[in-house]
């Protein structure tokens, strides 16, 4: 059976496992044919940095993984547009193409989903 | 109607400020591990919301309830989870 499900991205890319979790169970739940979005929310938002170059830190890039999530069919991205600007943040600065969504729009997308899960 | 758990001390990290950002005056909020912590944060202090805090995070702590937020058990966290469309996890 097919879930609608719900990943929150809340934690930047490389100071923990975290966000590299959140997309490998991502990639797994599409392969098992489930309807996958993201919302990247707080510092989540930068995993979706352009030119992010973790080579220098023998990390694999984040940035550069997401890029196969179209291959997956997984093209819903959504960012929480107060967070962007928190961070003083474009949309053009990001490495993928992205829905923004404000604040007071976000529970209505949680509540359109089967499953929610935070990484 | 969500329940939105916070495991993580306001005063260290930014779980309970993200997820207060995004509620639902619906929505219900669980403190729980550090998160009860956050019962002498000013944001929830300040709160609305439905709040419960988990009394057994709270008593291993030294914390007490100063305002309305309620203390719950452990089986009374499980009716919670039960009574709530989503639970999510703010770490």
């Amino acid at each position: 059976m097919t879930h609608k499900i719900l990943i929150i991205a809340r934690s930047a890319p490389y100071g923990s496992s975290l966000a590299r979790e959140g997309l490998d169970y991502v990639l797994t739940s599409a392969a098992y044919d489930q309807d996958i979005c993201l919302l990247f929310l707080g510092d989540g938002i930068f995993q979706l940095l352009k030119g992010q170059q973790p080579k220098q830190i023998n990390l694999k890039s984040q940035i550069g993984a997401m890029e196969i999530l179209p291959l997956y069919d997984i093209e819903d991205l959504f960012v929480v547009e107060e967070d962007l600007i928190e961070r003083n943040i474009d949309t053009k600065d990001l490495g993928m193409k992205v829905v923004s969504i404000k604040r007071a729009e976000v529970s209505q997308l949680i509540n359109s989903q089967h499953k929610v899960l935070s990484f | 109607m969500t329940l939105h758990l916070i495991q993580r001390s306001p005063f260290s990290n930014s779980a309970l400020k993200d997820c207060l950002n995004i509620i639902d005056s619906q929505d219900s909020i669980l403190l729980m591990e550090d998160g009860v912590y956050g019962l002498q944060h000013s944001l929830m202090q300040q709160t609305k919301l439905t709040a419960y805090a988990l009394q057994e995070d709270m008593t291993a702590r030294g914390l007490t309830s100063k305002n309305s937020i309620k203390e719950i058990d452990y089986c009374e966290f499980v009716n919670l989870c039960s009574q709530h469309q989503h639970v999510i996890s703010w770490y």
